[in-house]
């Protein structure tokens, strides 16, 4: 397909793209001023720079970057790096036992027939669209009483919903996929698993990794879990929250976090953008 | 006999595979009839529940007292207020950020000049995550900070020196997460959209031009009748945050939802949390007006649902 902007295009679209142009650089510089912002001022020096205004440090203290590795910069008495691991394998735990979770059910209801399989989809379809308000609160309850709040070990169970936007993806993916391979490894002898582990899974490879990258920003990002069900154990998104309602904190030492916790998150999404485009779609929720 | 006869329609091979695929979902299965069937299931239950579990409507007449007049667990706007400021927001993303979304989304995908540029640039406060850029804006916003001298030398409300900065000023504190929330809603569902435009075979664009269909025709009666069914479940799932989203007040406000920025997400999350803190271990009033909101949003998640439906046919690729 030509370009909007290509040599090509016609009379109106290089106006369209122009105007289009103007528009998007503004949006641009919208959406990147804060970081470049919070990067300067992380440089700043306290002592004798307006640390929230216009101006370009004079300072360069990239020794601020160094204190965020320190006992200074600590919520409950984790530390930078503590939180730093907390995010990762909060990321990791969530978000693989949220896909298999999703794959394990997609793949059954999309490839075989089984009684209740209609009743399965029809459920899914009727969680993903009708909203049940305010259950937080009950859902508190039971996680309390299970000894899951505040607990690493079991707060992942309730992570490992089957039954979301991650289903509704990975379903159009396997019912697109051949029946061939798979029939052609039974006839090999292959079992069930094996079938599913070898011969399904790999074609879906690419849609897994841009469901769980995106679910991974989502959850580098998320404080109000943690806040609520893993306070002891803070994240990233959580500890510069608090660290930052902290009275007397170092406002640079709190934009060199939020700088470094932004990075890792902005690389990865620059790396794998064009995988994440073209393997993320959804559609069809009539059930 | 209808079960046996229910059986009977597989075959022999569809059979002896029911095994594997029970195990195979029992996990999902369960983890929703625990942790989505039995909570909401509970949920409404606490809702006619008073402190010692006994049968009560008064969790539903404090919901009705909080309608007119702020309760202690509203802080300082009514709910009905409340729920103004929300669907204000939300009318704002589904009417006019989602459109324009999807225009924005459907112009990238056409490879405008620095198209992969922008797409990382309106990600970025998206990517930062609420908690980095919303306190990264509420420094900018106090006073001295960049967005506070610029409203100031704007003169955009005459006379207000903004002592205390936009987020502790009435006037301005709404406006401002406003302000926001357009910047994030921009891009927000880039990702989704261009996988589902790049699912359209060239073809059908390129026929389109040839038989003279200028960019506009081509995205209108091309574009989003092919992409329809994503758009649709975008909006759906739109529908469905219709009273709840925009929890993110608590992180503009510290938490207190001050100034007459209350939304209902916020208020919903502010219950939880205080509950989960030890503050108010009452769950009837939360759960009340969980069955309240969901009893209003139900209707018009089915009527959206409906007429988003009938504006075009699945198109098959």
């Amino acid at each position: 397909m030509k370009s909007i902007a290509s040599k090509k295009a016609t009379h109106s679209e290089k106006i369209t793209a122009i105007v289009f142009f103007a528009l998007f650089l503004i949006i641009a510089v919208i959406s990147i001023y804060p970081l470049l912002w919070a990067m300067n001022n992380s440089l700043k020096n306290p002592d004798s720079e307006n640390v929230i205004g216009f101006e370009i440090t004079k300072s360069w203290m990239f020794s601020n970057y160094a204190r965020i590795f320190t006992d200074e910069f600590s919520v409950g008495g984790v530390t930078y790096i503590g939180m730093l691991v907390n995010s990762l394998w909060i990321v990791i735990v969530r978000v693989v036992v949220n896909v298999a979770s999703s794959a394990m059910l997609a793949y059954a209801i999309a490839r075989f027939r089984f009684p209740g399989k209609e009743f399965l989809y029809v459920t899914v379809i009727f969680v993903n669209t009708i909203p049940i308000i305010g259950s937080g609160p009950a859902a508190f309850k039971l996680l309390n009483a299970l000894n899951m709040v505040n607990n690493p070990l079991t707060i992942w169970l309730s992570w490992a919903s089957g039954f979301d936007f991650a289903f509704i993806v990975l379903y159009g993916y396997f019912k697109g996929v051949s029946s061939s391979y798979s029939e052609a490894a039974y006839i090999d002898g292959a079992g069930e698993l094996k079938t599913f582990f070898s011969i399904v899974l790999p074609q879906v490879v690419p849609c897994l990794v841009a469901i769980m990258i995106t679910q991974a920003i989502g959850v580098w990002n998320d404080y109000g879990t943690v806040m609520i069900y893993l306070r002891d154990t803070p994240n990233l998104a959580y500890g510069l929250y608090e660290f930052n309602q902290t009275v007397g904190v170092s406002r640079p030492i709190f934009f060199a976090a939020a700088t470094v916790s932004a990075i890792p998150i902005i690389v990865l999404y620059a790396c794998t953008q064009n995988l994440i485009m073209t393997n993320m779609t959804a559609g069809g929720l009539k059930g | 006999m209808a079960a046996i006869n229910k059986i009977a329609k597989y075959s022999g091979f569809e059979r002896r595979k029911f095994p594997f695929i029970y195990l195979f979902i029992a996990f999902p299965v369960l983890q929703f009839l625990v942790f989505w069937v039995y909570v909401n299931f509970s949920s409404i239950l606490l809702a006619f529940q008073d402190g010692d579990g006994n049968f009560t409507w008064d969790c539903f007449e404090m919901v009705f007292r909080a309608l007119k007049e702020p309760q202690d667990y509203n802080l300082s706007l009514s709910l009905w207020e409340t729920m103004k400021r929300s669907l204000f927001l939300w009318g704002l993303d589904f009417f006019i950020l989602f459109p324009i979304g999807v225009t924005t989304t459907y112009i990238l995908y056409r490879r405008i000049w620095g198209h992969y540029i922008f797409r990382i640039c309106y990600i970025i406060p998206s990517l930062m995550g609420a908690v980095m850029w919303t306190q990264l804006l509420c420094y900018m916003m106090q006073s001295g900070g960049v967005l506070t001298e610029l409203v100031k030398e704007l003169n955009i409300i005459p006379g207000e020196n903004f002592t205390n900065g936009l987020m502790s000023n009435p006037k301005t504190a709404f406006p401002a997460i406003v302000s926001i929330k357009v910047v994030m809603s921009l891009v927000g569902n880039n990702a989704v959209l261009t996988g589902a435009f790049s699912r359209v075979p060239d073809e059908i664009y390129e026929s389109a031009e040839l038989d003279g269909a200028g960019f506009w025709k081509t995205f209108v009666s091309i574009a989003v009748p092919c992409v329809w069914s994503t758009i649709s479940t975008l909006m759906t799932f739109s529908l469905c945050s219709f009273l709840t989203a925009d929890y993110n007040v608590f992180l503009f406000t510290g938490g207190t939802g001050v100034n007459n920025t209350s939304t209902v997400g916020f208020l919903l999350y502010s219950l939880t949390l205080d509950i989960s803190k030890g503050g108010n271990p009452f769950y009837g009033y939360p759960a009340a007006l969980g069955v309240f909101l969901t009893c209003l949003t139900l209707p018009v998640v089915l009527i959206g649902r409906k007429i988003i439906d009938s504006v075009f046919v699945d198109v098959e690729m």
